[in-house]
This record gives structure tokens, sequence and C-alpha cells, in this order.
């Protein structure tokens, strides 16, 4: 898979810009550079997003410009383009030659808003609504309270700052490697009904695309979801629920994470409850390493959750199985689904 | 008063007056318009009016309606002229009427000023100023003469006549363009002028010149194929002098430039050649060049003594040699069309068989074209008449041509002005020397008389003295008296060899009768071989034994002079030891010899299967269960090794669909073919895959079970669909979407529907297309059939490109691409990627489109398919050159034709044509800003 894996890095650098200077040196001491760049990492994080927000990548989508011609195209001021664009190529986001700029490899395959691979929806929604959230992260760590107007609990997906196409699509790119690595692992025999929760359905969508037996649907899905269907000719197949259906497999992706102990012990339950005996529960988000140290863009996606829900966070894999096996679930496993995702599966 | 009207008629039959179109009323008086018309220098007769409207069956009052039908006339054109007035313009004129008109005021006469001022352009030789006055002169013609005006077959001649002009002046106007170096200008007019006249094949042939001289040679490939398609569906013939010439002189300058291939086809000389020395004498006295025949009978050593011969003339011949065996006296093998040698000849030139025209005209006179000018020699060995030998023949001066038969070739001699040469068996001193240079000098000297009986018994035939001689060698100590003695005492009283040649059994059975019973037995299972020759495998399977120890056997046969190990672990029969080995087998094995064919047939279906697998076919491919005991199927280890396999195996292989056909076996005669399906597909050999495919569809209609019709007609109908034959392909197409719905297999009914869409969309029909794929994503989904389900998007993402719906293409194309992601499967990424460069490039968005294809490129190379490769990066050229970067479309050319030239593609003379006109750039200009 030639795409997913660059993309799924591309969006971690955007959490983590200075993970390629390396944070400790060999003694295991950080030096004062290294922190700086870290510290820094916001410049280079809004650099970069706010050259998607400007179609920066999208102009040049289509060859080579200069500079005055990138700065009309894209609205840029003449005193900032030069310094705007060489951070881009210094950053390897952009490439010059002589005088004239051109996008990057990866840059042109997932910022181009013209490719169906643009997966800058994602960018976008980081620059108008992460980027700012995370700029009241002392307050967050002070008080516990998310820093949002409207702290929601349901997932980024079907959340009103995810609503979207590019944002959809961006997720799907995304997410694809991760989703086709979850439809090989686990074991669909017998399963004739899959019912996800939220967002536009992509599993269930690549699921029935694949296993033709398989029916279902999504719960409370956003309107792609329905296109996606239709454009597949999937639609005697997959349906939208507006409550849980029953069924032979429920699906829960970032969901969990994003509820208070109470909401997610219900909703456990009445998955468990809904389910058929030998029915399946797939819990799929990106969850932290048992040691609490290895995944960065899980331990940081959680500090993401205090600041947008109310009690959300992201757990370990550990945990996630202890609350499937508290529910009632049996034959709980992990599976790691790479690019710092994890699914847990319990039976009933 | 009105001012003068004026008329069109070449074309719709019009009239206008004051500007304004006239209503000309009823079919009568507008037909007798249009003969007026067609008469400018008039008069036209009041019989011809009678015959024009009533033909044979006219009424008696004829005359009456003709005189008020041009008083109506006279009105239409003058409406305010009195009853019975004749008018300024249609005035009585002796016996008839003639039609006053200016020569600016019919089309007729401007179409004639044009064309004659063009022609005296012509004589001048100022043919740029003949090629625009001829262009005038065709931009007036807007269908046949009074087009739409007669329905029945009745045309009067007059109309037909200017017809004949309109093309003649066309083929002149081609002419004129051409020569002036502005073909590409004439084509707007040029095309639908040719278009009106289908069967002109002088038209025809100046259009292809025309197009081809406009840089678009596979357009004028494809208007021959349709040519010679339309010429033999309507009339049963092949395209004429003129169409092949223009064929030809296109294929040319391509063909040229491709050829650097030096064929080097000659097997080995043997190095034991003794006498014929007259002969050869002759013989290279004879042939600087022309062509040579050698006759004789069976065994004598024509094809020994022609190899030989070859080979010494070979230094003479530069350019190369090519050889055939063409098998005319094989009693199994079929003799090998004229068609398949050309096309090896034409392959081993350097020609790809997408390349290879179809009909033995147009590819003998590609064969001739390519050796004119060069020195190369031929050999055509075991020819069956002279018809089979004909149009293997060069017909230059430069190349020479031998040829063996068991018939004395004098059709050759009296049309072809070949020499024949008779080879006799040698004379007694010749076989005497032959045997002694076998058996050493000394033991040789040791016994004359007993040497002499030896030559004797095996009739001087040179093939029984080699026999003897090697199991005379095999056993140095015996004496040969002893031989000598035994070869008299041999049981030969089984009458001649049916086909005339001396009976030497006495020579192979004193060989064969000290062979071990199991090599014995190995040598008349042998004989039932298919094919051309039998590798150590399939051998193996034949007999029911482990490869090693048929090893051994064949070493013993091979020893015994009895088989030949041509090439390294494959063997062939002289046609006399295998119609002596046939002869042997005993009762038992008569009975026995099914079971061995069915194991020879089972080895070559069940190893090819295998070995196709390795070949990504494009199809869920049909197990054949387990291999019945004693077969032993072979594998290979990679592509590579596969395509090397079926390269080796190739025509036994398709004459095993044959015979598998002919005795019945049709369940293995349809498998077998289609699993030559992807070799074909991955050398292009496309006349090859339509013909065993045909073979197979016979096999299978035999067949009680549908399914096996149902893929013949869907794999007949891809081999048509690359052979450019869309109709055909989609008569197949659609006969196997019956079978498969019959027989409710929903993947394959999904495939026939991408077909067809495919087959739509060739033929620019997108609408018709969309449903199709529509119809066929709905059925892969329910199969699950992901790499089908990328298919189906990616060919609805084209239709929705090329209907203009772009956003709908790009995203369709994203779905595409993200289940060939998710298959793993790089090709139908690259598929897209290809997809929506053609779609930014047409939308002028060239860098967009160049990144893609950039994309397309190296995808196809990570999955080795070279074809894809290419064709992208002929399109990324394009790109980059719209761009304005023409030193980066230079590159990708340049790679593009170093992978066309490696698979001997057609379009590598195109591309170093688009190469040449490139400008020599140094620096890029013009690109940063677009």
């Amino acid at each position: 898979m030639p795409f997913g894996n660059d993309l799924t890095r591309h969006l971690n650098l955007g959490y983590l810009p200075c993970v390629g200077n390396g944070m400790t040196s060999e003694t295991g001491e950080t030096g004062l550079d290294s922190l700086l760049s870290v510290a820094a990492g916001f410049m280079a994080a809004r650099t970069l997003l706010a050259a998607v927000e400007l179609g920066v990548f999208t102009v040049l989508g289509d060859g080579a410009r200069s500079g005055a011609r990138i700065a009309a195209e894209a609205g840029l001021h003449a005193r900032a383009t030069p310094d705007f664009l060489d951070a881009l190529v210094a950053l390897k986001l952009l490439v010059r030659d002589g005088d004239a700029y051109r996008n990057s490899a990866d840059a042109d395959l997932y910022l181009d808003r013209g490719k169906p691979t643009y997966a800058g929806g994602v960018l976008e929604r980081m620059g108008g609504h992460d980027y700012p959230m995370w700029g009241s992260l002392t307050g967050a760590l002070r008080s516990g309270e998310p820093q949002v107007a409207t702290p929601v609990a349901s997932s980024p997906a079907s959340s009103p700052a995810g609503a979207g196409r590019d944002y959809q699509d961006g997720r799907a790119w995304a997410l694809a490697p991760v989703v086709e690595e979850l439809i090989a692992r686990v074991d669909w025999s017998g399963v004739e009904t899959v019912v996800e929760v939220g967002g536009a359905g992509l599993l269930t969508v690549r699921l029935a695309q694949a296993y033709p037996g398989i029916s279902g649907g999504v719960v409370h899905a956003t309107p792609e979801y329905a296109e996606n269907v239709e454009r597949l000719f999937l639609t005697d197949q997959l349906v939208t629920y507006d409550d849980l259906p029953p069924a032979d497999v429920y699906v829960l992706s970032e969901v969990l994470a994003r509820l208070d102990p109470a909401a997610r012990d219900a909703l456990l339950a009445r998955t468990h409850g809904s389910l058929p005996p030998g029915g399946m529960l797939v819990v799929q988000d990106r969850m932290v390493d048992d040691g609490r140290r290895r995944n960065t863009a899980a331990l940081l996606s959680s500090l993401g959750l205090l600041l947008e829900t109310p009690a959300g966070r992201q757990s370990t894999t550990a945990e996630a199985g202890a609350w499937l096996a508290a529910a009632g679930f049996r034959d709980v496993a992990t599976e790691e689904l790479g690019h710092g995702w994890s699914a847990v599966v319990g039976r009933r | 008063m009105s001012s003068e009207p004026t008329f069109a008629l070449l074309g719709p039959l019009r009239a206008w007056r004051d500007g304004a179109e006239v209503d000309l009323g009823a079919r009568q008086q507008r037909l007798m318009l249009a003969l007026l018309l067609a008469h400018p220098t008039g008069p036209v007769g009041v019989h011809d009016f009678v015959e024009l409207l009533w033909g044979d069956d006219a009424p008696t009052s004829a005359v009456n309606s003709v005189h008020r039908y041009i008083g109506v006339l006279r009105r239409v054109l003058e409406p305010d002229l009195p009853t019975r007035s004749e008018g300024r313009w249609l005035v009585r004129s002796r016996s008839g009427y003639r039609l006053t008109v200016a020569p600016g005021a019919s089309d007729l006469l401007a179409f004639r000023g044009h064309a004659a001022d063009a022609r005296d352009a012509a004589r001048r030789g100022d043919h740029p100023a003949a090629a625009r006055h001829f262009a005038d002169a065709l931009r007036l013609v807007h269908g046949p003469c009074a087009a739409g005006e007669l329905s029945g077959g009745r045309r009067p001649t007059a109309f037909a006549a200017i017809d004949h002009e309109v093309a003649g002046t066309a083929r002149a106007a081609a002419e004129a363009a051409l020569r002036a170096g502005q073909g590409g200008a004439m084509l707007t007019a040029l095309r639908p002028i040719a278009d009106l006249h289908p069967l002109d094949e002088a038209l025809q042939a100046q259009l292809m010149l025309t197009l081809a001289a406009d840089g678009r040679q596979s357009e004028a490939f494809a208007l021959y194929e349709e040519k010679r398609e339309t010429l033999a569906d309507e009339l049963g013939v092949d395209p004429g002098p003129e169409l092949q010439a223009a064929y030809l002189s296109v294929l040319k300058p391509q063909a040229v430039t491709t050829t650097t291939v030096r064929p080097a086809q000659l097997p080995p000389d043997l190095g034991l050649f003794t006498g014929r020395a007259h002969e050869l004498d002759a013989a290279r006295e004879a042939l600087t060049a022309g062509v040579l025949a050698i006759d004789g009978m069976p065994g004598v050593g024509k094809t020994t003594f022609a190899i030989h011969l070859a080979h010494l003339l070979a230094p003479r011949f530069p350019d190369g040699q090519l050889h055939i065996d063409l098998n005319g006296f094989d009693v199994a093998a079929a003799p090998i069309g004229t068609g398949e040698a050309i096309r090896g000849f034409l392959n081993a030139l350097g020609v790809r068989d997408d390349a290879v025209p179809s009909g033995i005209g147009p590819q003998t006179g590609l064969f001739r074209s390519l050796l004119a000018g060069r020195r190369v020699l031929i050999v055509l060995d075991n020819a069956y008449d002279a018809d089979q030998v004909r149009p293997l023949l060069p017909g230059t001066a430069g190349c020479a041509v031998i040829v063996t038969s068991r018939r004395r070739l004098t059709g050759l001699a009296t049309t072809g002005g070949a020499r024949l040469l008779t080879l006799g068996v040698p004379t007694a001193e010749e076989a005497g020397e032959f045997l002694a240079r076998r058996l050493g000098a000394e033991r040789a000297a040791e016994d004359r008389s007993a040497m002499d009986e030896i030559v004797a018994a095996c009739a001087r035939l040179p093939l029984a003295l080699a026999v003897v001689a090697a199991r005379a060698a095999a056993e140095p100590r015996f004496p040969l008296r002893a031989i000598a003695d035994e070869l008299r005492d041999a049981d030969t009283d089984l009458g001649v060899f049916a086909d005339g040649g001396v009976d030497v059994r006495a020579a192979f059975s004193w060989s064969y009768r000290v062979l071990g019973d199991p090599a014995a037995a190995l040598f008349r299972l042998l004989a039932m071989h298919i094919g051309p020759d039998i590798s150590l495998s399939a051998a193996a399977s034949l007999a029911g034994l482990p490869r090693r120890e048929v090893r051994g056997l064949l070493a013993d046969l091979t020893q015994a002079h009895l088989v030949v190990e041509h090439q390294p672990r494959r063997y062939r029969f002289h046609d006399l030891v295998r119609a002596y080995a046939t002869e042997q087998l005993t009762d038992d094995e008569r009975a026995d010899r099914q079971a061995a064919f069915a194991r020879l047939l089972a080895h070559y279906h069940h190893s090819a299967y295998r070995i196709h697998l390795l070949l990504a076919p494009h199809r869920e491919p049909i197990p054949p269960g387990e291999p019945p005991p004693g077969v032993v199927p072979e594998v290979a280890e990679d592509r590579t090794a596969a395509l090397a396999w079926f390269g080796a195996e190739h025509a036994v292989l398709s004459a095993a669909v044959r015979r598998a056909t002919d005795e019945e076996a049709d369940t293995s005669a349809w498998q077998l073919a289609l699993n030559l399906e992807p070799f074909y597909r991955s050398r292009g050999l496309w006349h090859d895959w339509a013909g065993t495919m045909r073979t197979a569809l016979r096999a299978a209609q035999s067949s009680p079970i549908l399914t096996g019709q149902g893929h013949a007609h869907r794999s007949l109908a891809a081999a048509y669909h690359h052979l450019g034959h869309l109709d055909r392909a989609r008569v197949h197409l659609e006969n196997a979407r019956r079978i498969f719905t019959l027989l409710e297999n929903a993947g394959e009914v999904a495939s026939v529907h991408c077909g067809l869409a495919s087959i739509l969309r060739d033929a620019g029909d997108f609408s018709l297309a969309v449903d199709e794929e529509r119809q066929a994503l709905r059925m892969h989904v329910r199969t699950g059939h992901r790499r089908g389900q990328a298919d189906a998007l990616h060919g609805l993402a084209t239709c929705a490109g090329r209907l203009g719906q772009r956003a709908t293409a790009v995203r369709l194309f994203g779905d595409s691409l993200a289940i060939g992601q998710a298959c793993g499967d790089p090709v139908i990424q690259a598929d897209c990627w290809r997809g929506l460069g053609d779609l930014y490039h047409r939308a002028g968005e060239n860098g967009r489109a160049a990144g893609c294809l950039t994309r397309a490129a190296d995808l196809y190379r990570t999955a080795d398919n070279d074809a894809g490769a290419a064709a992208a990066l002929l399109s990324l050229g394009h790109a980059r050159l719209d761009e304005g970067r023409a030193e980066q479309a230079r590159d990708a050319w340049t790679e593009s034709l170093r992978i066309h030239e490696e698979t001997r593609s057609a379009t590598a003379a195109e591309l170093r044509e688009r190469l040449r006109r490139l400008p020599p750039v140094l620096h890029e200009f013009g690109t940063r800003d677009g």
C-alpha cells in the first residue's frame, strides 16, 4: 500500500513536527536545541496549515510556478511571499528549481485539491478547529475542563467540526490502510449484518465490497456515507440507522474514548445485550500502548480529548480489553493495526 | 422581376432565390431539376425525364406529365411568371429542356471551376496552390449527388458520374496536398468524401497516405483494417493493389526503422556431412540469389543437405537467415499454415504481432517490403507444394531461398523462376564413405563386401545408414559381417512405406530389436506425440514413468539415432522412423494408446494450468482437478520462466488443442486453450490467440456442458477486440453473456459487461458503456470480486470523463484507486492515474496531468507492465510538451521509445517521428509561469 503509510506518517507529523529531529540524544538527555525545536513545532505546523488553507499546493498541482504567480493565485502579500514559500521548501513540502516552485511528491499527492487522493480536509480541520483549541491547553490542564464552546462526545467524524466532504475524504485516505488491516485480521465468516456507529462508514462500505454476504449500515451516518454507498452500488446492502439495530457485529470506531465511564459502560452493555450469542464487538481507536510511553500520537490525541470532550481520554489496549470483559464479552483479543491504531475484539 | 436563382446538387438538392431557400415541391419536379442541373450544358430529353421518373413502367400520360412539371418548376424559379410562358431559366431546346445557369449559380459548376484551377496549378507544379483550389472544390460537397432524392435502386448514370467525378477530384486533391506537404490540412475535406465512397479503394488509399503524412499512422492502419473487412464482407475480396501499396508505404518508414533485428534461425550444421560434392557445387553456383527447390524421397537427406548448403552460403547473406520447418509431410501435424509461417518470419524480422496485418496478401507484402534491399537467406524445409511456398518468397534480388520437398516443385520453376535440384540416393561410393566416416576408416576397411551389403540393405538411404551406423558404433567389437547378415535376415515383407519411400525397415529394425524393452516401448509410444516435438517431461507423462528413467531411455534412443534431441531435452522423429515406430505398436498397446494419449494431453493441460497462474490471468482460473496417475505436470519458478515455457511449448500446445478437438477430448481442448490466453496476451500474439480460440470454441460446442462455450466466446471476443474487429468481438460477447446468464455465473457475466463496455468505449459510445459498467459493478459487488469492482469503477470514471462529468470522474477514479490499493494491485492503480492524467490533459491542466502520468508510469514499472509504462510515458510526453517543457517531453518519449523497441511495438516509429519533430531545445522556455 504505497500511499496510506506516507499519509499516516504525515498526519502524525502534524501533531509532532519535530519527531524527525530526534527528541533525545544518545545519553537520554534532551539538549536545548531539541527542546527548542519541540517548542517551535507550532511554527512549522502553522506554516503547513496556512499553506493548505491558502491552497498553495492546489495552485502548484498544475505544475511549477514562479513565486509571483503563486502569490497572485493564492493571495499572498509580496512581503510574505519569499520567506513563506522558502520555509515550505525547507520543510520539504515544496521543491524550488531556479526561481520556480513545485510540490514535493507527497504534498502533490495528498494536498492538491484537484486529485482524488486529497487529504487536506483533515489539515483544514486541524488549522481551523484543533489549532486554536490547543492554544488553551494550559487551561485544560489546570481545570480538567474542555476548552471548546460546545464539547461533543460523539466521534470526530460525525461531530460538527468533522462535517464536510473534504474532511471525510482525507480521513478515508488516512485510515484506508488501518481499515484494510482490520478487515484482514478479523474472522468475518458467518457474519451477515455489521453495524458501525458514526461517521462515513468507511469500514462498512469496504467490508460490504469485500464480502458479498455482509449487509448492514451505519448509525447516525454523515451524508457522505449515503453518497459513497450509492456511487458504489451497495444500496440494497447498506442503510442508515437512527438507533442501534440488532446485528452480528458492532463496530465502535473512535467512540468509546470520547465517553465518560458511565456512558461507556452503558453503551457496552447495550451492544452486549443486542448481540446474538457468538456476536462480535470491535472497538477501534488510536489506543495508548500498555507501557504508556511509546505511542506519542495516541498520547497527544488523548490530550486532544481533554480539550474537546467533557470526560474523554485514550485508553490503553489493556484497559479497553478489561472494559469489554467487564461488560461480559469473552475471547477478548487485541489487534495491532499499525499506524498507531489498535482494535480490541470480543464476543458475546 | 426576381434575381437569378442558385442551386446545390452536390449533396441534398436545394435552391435559393433572393437569398431565401425555395421550396421545390413534389418529388417528380425535384428529380427533374436535379437531372437538369447534372447536365449544365443541357439539353435533357423528354424521354430521359420519363425514364428517370417511371423507368420502364411509364404510363401513356408520362410525356404530358413531364411538360406539366416543367411548367411548375418554371414558376417555382420565377413565381411571377405568367402561365404557359417559358421564362428565363428553363428553356425548351430541340427535343428537351435546358437550365440556363451561370457558373456561379450552380455548385457543380463552381466545383468544376475550382478543380480546373487546381489541375492547372498542379500542371504548373504549384502544388500548394493546387491543394488550395482542390480544398475550395471539396468544400462544396455535402453528400452524394442529389442526396435523398432517390429511394429505389435506380440511380441515373448522370448522378453516378458526378459522384465519380467528385471521388476522382478528391484523389487528386489528396495527391496535391501530399506533394505540397499539407496532407493534414486536406483531411477535413477528404474524410467525408472518402466516407461516401467506402469501396473506392484508390480514394481510401489516398486517405490512408494523407493520415500517415499527418503523423496518424495508427489511424491509417485502423482504416486499412476497416477497409479490409468491408471489402471481405461486402465483396468477398482482399484489398486491391492500391490499398495494399498504400498500406506498405505507410508501414515502410517504421518497418524499415524498427527492424534492426538480424534473424539467425538456421539449425546447427551436421559435423559429419559427406559426399554430395557435385550437387553442392551445382547448388552453390546456382544460388547467388533466387530460389533453389530441392526434391527427393524421404530419408535421402534433403534437410541435412539444405542446412549444410545454407551454412556454406550464409556468409554471402549478411542480413541474416530465416528457417522454418513447414512440416509438409508430417503425418500427425497439419502443414503449417502459410500465414503462421509468414507471421513467424515477420516476428523474427522484428515485427510484433499487433503490427502484423490480417490476410495473407498484406502479410506477404509486408514481408517482401521488409526484405527489399536486404540480403537474407531463407530455408523452407519440408514444403508440401508450390502454393504453400509462394507467399514466402521474398521476390527480391538480394535474397536467396532454399526449399526442400518430397515433390518436384515444377510450379515454382515455371512461375517463380526457381532452379530445381533432385537429390537422388547417394552413389554406392558416397554411401560407403558416409558409413565409413561414422564407423572409422580402419573398421570400414576390414570387410569391404560386408560394407557393400550393409549399404545395399539400407538402400543407400542416408537416414537408414545413419541408424545402422549409430548401433554399429555403439558395439565396436561387432564384426561388420554379422551386421550385414542380420540386416539381410531382417523381416522386410511389410511392403513399402505409404508415401513412396524405399523400404528401409531392415535398417530400423536392426537397431530397434536390440533396444531394451522399456526403451522400445517408449519408442513406440513417442510416435503419438503432438506437434513438432516433445519435451523430456511430456515424454515421461506419456509413458507414465519417472522423468529420470525416461531421460535414460531417451538417451538410448538418441544414441541409436532413432530420435534426435534437436534442442536440449526436446526430441523429434524423422517421419519415416515415426511411421516405423507406429507400425511396431503391439495389439495390447493399441488398446492402451488411448490412455497414453490421455496422459499426454493431461500433461499439457495440467502444466499449462499451473504455469499460466504465474502470468496473472485476468479471470478466475478453472482448475483441472488432480492429474491422472503417471502424469507429472511441469512447474515454473517465476513469470520469466513461465513465459519461456509457453514460448517453447506453444506450437505443441496449440497443436494439442487441435488434436484434443479432433479426438473429442472437448473439455481438455477448451480449458487448455483458455490457459494459453495470458501468454498470448503478454506476447501480443492476437492472431494465434484467435486461431486457437476458434478451435476451442468448436470443441466446446460439441460438448453438452455450456461453460466451455461461454469461456471460448468470451476469450475469442477479447482476441478480436485486440485485433480491432469490434463487431465480431461484440457478437461473441453477446453469446458469452447469454450462456453465462443461463448458467447464473455472475462473475463471468460481470466480466462480459466489462468487455462490452470497453468495446463501446473504443467505439466512442460512452453512454452505452456506462450502462454496461454499472451492471458489471453491481455484479462484482454481489460476488465480492474487488479487482473487478476496481476495473468497473475505472471504466465508469473513464466514461464520466469523456461525457464531461469531470468531478464525478475524479471521485470514481478515487474509488477505484482505493480498492486497487486495498487489493495491493499496482496495475489498476496505475490505470487510474493514467486515466486521471488523460482527464487533466484534456482539460488543459498539463502540469497536474504530468504528475498523474508520472505516477502511473512508476506503478506500471513496479508491476513489470511494459506496455502500460510505455503508454503512460507517451501521454506524459504530450502533457509535458503542452506544458511547454520540451526537454521533459523528450525524456518521457525517449524512455517510452526504449520500451517500445524492447517489446518491438509498432508505436516505435511514431515515437521516433515525434522525437524528431521536437525542437532542439537547450533551455526550457515559457514553462514556469505556464
